[in-house]
């Protein structure tokens, strides 16, 4: 060996020892800078538009934050709301998850205290975000439980700082309650993985004080409390389970489901619920398997066998004489509830109103990849490694994998669920590619240290493979930065588009109409609008709605959609039951917007249908499809949600070349032009009639009653003094009536 | 006196021509099931006063096939009202009684009074029916009526008695019948049994982690095929496209086929499966001897396999949505001119 490559040789062994000597340091920076990417690259949203909440039930959330803030968490508690669900109104604090609105009160508090201004909105907004930040910490915490190994970590925290799936829920302004679970989830996790690593009840303690958190924030929570106890039960099948899992899942078990009843939303379901009963036959099943190795320390082995048989006969016969009196005496009931555990399809083939929802539809392939890109691709490596050599942390990661995979095709708003456990499998995966390439490569350069050995991949290999592997990371993050900029950046409630010289022009309809709605209606007039705008309006005008995205009463919700669906004349009749003042639809026919009330017609009047069967579906198909054109059947055009969103359209021309009244989003001309309204009267509509509102006229005399009747014209008005002193309260009305006679 | 004579045994008569009727419907009913009107008979018990009952009527058109395939439906409906003791009235609750009527020429009156223009209908109808003035009639039956079609999805005997109920204000449920509950007892239990008999077996199959590897893979790429979209939706595995070939994918990015959500889960899932194998394969053949070049062709092979399969399932996607990897923010998207990207306050 010449000198010239000793040196080189003794150059890059001290270049490899005082890397491991900076190990530690590198660890801890490259974590700390993923918590700041996770943080940044969410504030897109906020750059691109500006510092509002976003979509629909952030809304919600932001108002009853505000009320929080302002009243105190005690109100909250008994705040019944009579903004919403006109005329029932909601008791918001037994019907909301408050673990979201505590946080940013308390942050906001502790703020304050600290004399630091900050606006609430601007809490909220902003909490999404440092809770990622949070989230890809406990992400390299579980990695590091599960794999034992810092680097498989922080790849973990990587992908799941910028995770497409994770980032469409937490972008600056989408304060939701997913926001802050994720993390929650991520956390009980990961405390519960140390406990199951350790075996100590302080830790289980941690658990139970994370998944309290979770409870209080999302309905989500019960994934958590089904995942644990089929994790255990596995353990208890293939023997693997041992006394650290007993206590993990006992403290666990004990203090989640006692914290978890402390939540009023929750409250006693926590003992009855279907989401439970897992949870609460694996705890009996544990201990009583623990009992049994107990008593077998005192009890000859033949009498073992004769109380096993015995307990085994007892247990099925109990269990089926149990069945069959609970059935003969007819309490179990095999209704369509027992029929959706079963079968995950039958809520939304039979239930419009879930199926409605479009964040609740089965998922395609397509939407795998695009939330989860790469990651779907790279988590079977992580699977294979967890599998090989499984310890019961490992056998945790891939059962969380395959049962977050079946979920998500059940549900697109599950893949949420997954995302992290994708992005763990991934990280496991990839970095135990990077080491295996990276050890052939090192017992090149660096034989002393690596040795050779016999399975080593040939080193002009590894390095391709640790090109295209970076390659591929590379591609991610280029496209997390894409999704987290672009594709879910738009709060939805400002939208923009791009004119052909490429600048950018803000459609900013819905907050003009809501401002409106707020200036210009009295405080206490009821809207009626469908109800996926509901938060907004109760948000932004601070008006009374009939129903919203709470969807608690699907039988109100079935009455608006009559009201839409019906004709003019009969929607009137509900519209004054219901006391509604102002009907506000969505139009997009001239801005080619596409989420318009139109296009979600056909589920009001499913959902309708549903609750009011003169409502046929059939009926609004023309020549076997749903149109709006001139073949649209008379019901169609009739119904309320036609009349009012076309009304005036025929006055404007749209695109270029086509008639007036063409629509763009159904590209079609509409079938029926020049109509006049009789019992509503358009009241505003704005800029790009994206928002149209209208207002509901007083009913009309009847026929014939004020000017037939000989009496009636020779009516005289009294002389002096104005009349309204001289009728009583009560008779105000009657003179109003008499005034819109004369009118 | 005697006008108060009269109206006393006017009312006495009603009572008893009330109560009459009420006996003779419940008879019927208790001898055959539901009572079969027909148009005398309809007009008789529903139409003229007195009537202290709700009538729930099935109007069906011969040779109709949905009819009868939601008769079965509501004789179980029929079943759990008399069970339940629909068939007296209550404190509160009318009597209920269940009624069928075939159209035919004889009583093609009722079914145009009515509104019927198809089969079948579920009506219910009420003491107050008599009452209802002309004009109001059309929305009072609107409610009353339910005219069953292919858009009401797959109608049980759940929703008949949700029908049912909301209009007679009784809560009746759906009970399964013994024979109905044991067969799902004795499913859940032979599955059961079933389950445990095969673990007992092959349980040293069980515990072997290498299945678990199986299994994991199998329901991840069942479930990243979007199979219970495709159950959902009724989507078929292939399609014909406009010039009569093969369709096997759809360009919406909304949706898919059968076949395309199958071959690109098994292309995604390949990708790491490859990923493994290019990792384990030394491990694998540790008992041959391989050339060194046949040895890097191997993996190189691999390589360029993952890679491909990469492009191609890029390449559907793009097909079906906006996908730009290569993509970065535009100067301004990172750090924006107040007055031009508008309603910028951070």
């Amino acid at each position: 060996m010449s000198s010239e490559e000793e040196t080189q040789q003794s150059l890059s062994y001290k270049v490899h020892k005082s890397t491991l000597k900076w190990a530690p340091v590198f660890n801890m920076t490259i974590l700390l800078s993923i918590a700041i990417i996770s943080c940044l690259i969410r504030v897109f949203s906020v750059i691109r538009y500006e510092s509002i909440i976003h979509e629909f039930d952030p809304w919600f959330n932001y108002r009853t934050t505000q009320y929080l803030v302002k009243e105190g968490p005690y109100a909250l508690w008994n705040w019944y709301d009579s903004e919403s669900w006109y005329p029932l109104g909601r008791s918001v604090g037994g019907t909301v998850y408050p673990g979201l609105m505590m946080t940013s009160g308390m942050i906001y508090w502790v703020l304050h205290k600290l004399s630091i201004p900050i606006d609430i909105r601007n809490v909220c907004v902003f909490l999404a975000p440092i809770f990622s930040a949070f989230t890809s910490l406990a992400a390299y915490g579980m990695t590091k439980e599960i794999t034992k190994r810092s680097e498989a970590g922080l790849l973990s925290a990587l992908f799941v700082a910028i995770v497409p799936s994770y980032m469409s829920r937490s972008v600056a302004g989408s304060y939701d309650n997913e926001g802050v679970s994720i993390f929650a989830l991520v956390f009980t996790f990961y405390t519960f993985l140390k406990t199951v690593n350790t075996g100590s009840i302080l830790w289980g303690v941690y658990t139970a004080l994370a998944f309290f958190y979770m409870v209080a924030s999302w309905g989500g929570y019960a994934f958590i409390i089904n995942i644990i106890p089929i994790f255990v039960l596995f353990l208890l099948i293939t023997g693997r389970s041992n006394q650290r899992i007993q206590v993990a899942y006992n403290v666990f078990y004990i203090l989640g489901t006692l914290l978890a009843m402390q939540i009023p939303f929750v409250g006693f379901q926590a003992l009855h619920s279907s989401e439970h009963m897992a949870s609460h036959a694996v705890f009996l099943l544990i201990n009583f398997l623990n009992f049994f190795s107990w008593i077998r320390n005192f009890v000859s082995k033949k009498a073992i066998i004769t109380l096993t048989k015995f307990l085994v006969v007892f247990l099925v016969f109990s269990i089926l004489v149990g069945v069959v009196i609970l059935t003969l005496a007819g309490k179990t009931q095999w209704s369509g509830r027992s029929l959706t555990l079963l079968d995950p399809t039958y809520a939304k083939k039979y239930i419009p109103i879930i199926a409605s929802v479009s964040e609740h539809q089965a998922t395609t392939w397509s939407s795998f990849f695009f939330d989860l890109h790469y990651l779907i691709l790279f988590s079977p490596v992580g699977l294979y490694y967890c599998y090989y050599k499984p310890t019961e942390t490992k056998i945790f990661g891939a059962l969380y994998t395959v049962l977050g995979v079946y979920f998500a095709s059940v549900m697109v708003r599950l893949l949420l669920v997954l995302a992290p456990a994708v992005s763990i499998m991934a990280g496991i995966g990839i970095s135990w590619a990077f080491r295996k390439f990276a050890k052939s490569v090192r017992s090149f350069i660096l034989p002393k240290i690596e040795k050779p050995k016999k399975y080593r991949i040939p080193p002009e290999i590894s390095i391709i493979g640790l090109v295209l592997l970076g390659y591929y990371c590379s591609i991610y993050v280029l496209h997390a930065n894409f999704a987290g900029s672009e594709a879910y950046a738009s709060p939805s409630i400002i939208l923009s588009s791009r004119d052909r010289q490429g600048n950018r022009n803000i459609i900013d309809d819905y907050r003009e109409a809501y401002y409106w709605l707020r200036m210009n209606t009295r405080a206490d007039d009821k809207i009626m609008s469908w109800w996926d705008y509901g938060y907004q309006i109760t948000g932004m005008s601070n008006r009374t709605v009939l129903v919203d995205n709470n969807t608690w009463n699907n039988t109100h919700i079935a009455t608006v959609g009559m009201a839409m669906a019906s004709s003019e004349e009969d929607a009137f009749e509900i519209c004054e039951k219901l006391d509604v003042d102002y009907v506000l639809v969505i139009f997009g026919g001239i801005l080619n917007y596409s989420g318009d009330d139109i296009n979600k017609f056909l589920w009001m009047v499913r959902i309708g249908g549903g609750v009011y069967p003169h409502i046929k579906e059939e009926d609004y198909y023309g020549k076997g499809t749903y149109r709006v054109d001139q073949y649209a059947t008379e019901t169609m055009t009739n119904s309320l949600m036609y009349r009012l969103s076309y009304y005036r359209f025929d006055e404007v021309q749209t695109a270029y070349g086509q008639p007036k009244g063409y629509d763009t989003v159904r590209q079609a001309v509409i079938g029926v032009k020049g109509y006049k309204l009789r019992h509503f009267e358009e009241a505003f509509t704005s800029e790009n009639w994206i928002v149209r509102i209208f207002k509901r006229k007083q009913r009309e005399n009847r026929d014939g009653v004020a000017f037939t009747s000989k009496q009636t014209s020779q009516f005289t008005i009294p002389k002096e003094s104005s009349p309204v002193t001289k009728f009583s309260k009560k008779a105000n009305i009657k003179q109003r009536f008499t005034l819109n006679f004369n009118e | 006196m005697i006008i108060i004579l009269l109206f006393l045994a006017n009312l006495i008569n009603a009572d008893s021509l009330a109560s009459q009727k009420t006996n003779e419907l419940r008879e019927m009913q208790l001898r055959d099931g539901i009572i079969e009107l027909n148009s005398t008979g309809y007009f008789y018990y529903t139409m003229e006063f007195p009537r202290p009952y709700d009538i729930v009527i099935y109007f069906v058109a011969p040779s109709c096939k949905l009819c009868n395939d939601l008769n079965e439906h509501y004789q179980k409906v029929a079943k759990f009202y008399a069970d339940s003791g629909a068939l007296y009235k209550s404190e509160s609750k009318r009597a209920v009684f269940f009624a069928t009527m075939t159209f035919n020429d004889k009583n093609k009156q009722v079914f145009e009074q009515l509104g019927f223009i198809s089969a079948p209908n579920l009506f219910v109808s009420q003491p107050h029916i008599v009452f209802v003035p002309q004009d109001e009639r059309e929305r009072y039956l609107r409610d009353m009526k339910w005219t069953i079609s292919y858009t009401d999805g797959t109608v049980t005997a759940h929703k008949f008695l949700e029908f049912i109920n909301k209009r007679t204000g009784r809560q009746v449920d759906y009970k399964a019948s013994t024979s109905e509950a044991l067969t799902v007892i004795g499913v859940l239990l032979g599955a059961l049994t079933f389950g445990a008999l095969v673990f007992i077996i092959a349980r040293p199959l069980f515990l072997n982690p290498k299945l678990w590897f199986i299994g994991s893979i199998i329901i991840f790429i069942i479930c990243l095929a979007g199979v219970v979209y495709n159950i959902i939706h009724n989507v078929p595995f292939f399609t014909q496209n406009n010039k009569g070939g093969l369709q096997w994918k759809t360009n919406s990015g909304r949706q898919q086929l059968g076949f395309e959500g199958l071959f690109l889960s098994l292309g995604m899932t390949f990708v790491g499966l490859t990923m493994v194998l290019i990792l384990k394969l030394k491990v694998l053949v540790k008992h041959q001897q391989i050339d060194p070049f046949v040895e890097r062709l191997v993996y190189l092979t691999l390589f360029i396999c993952i890679f491909l399969i990469v492009q191609f399932v890029e390449e559907n996607y793009r097909q079906k949505s906006h996908y730009n990897p290569i993509y970065w923010p535009p100067r301004h998207y990172i750090k924006g001119p107040l007055n031009k990207d508008q309603g910028n306050s951070f």
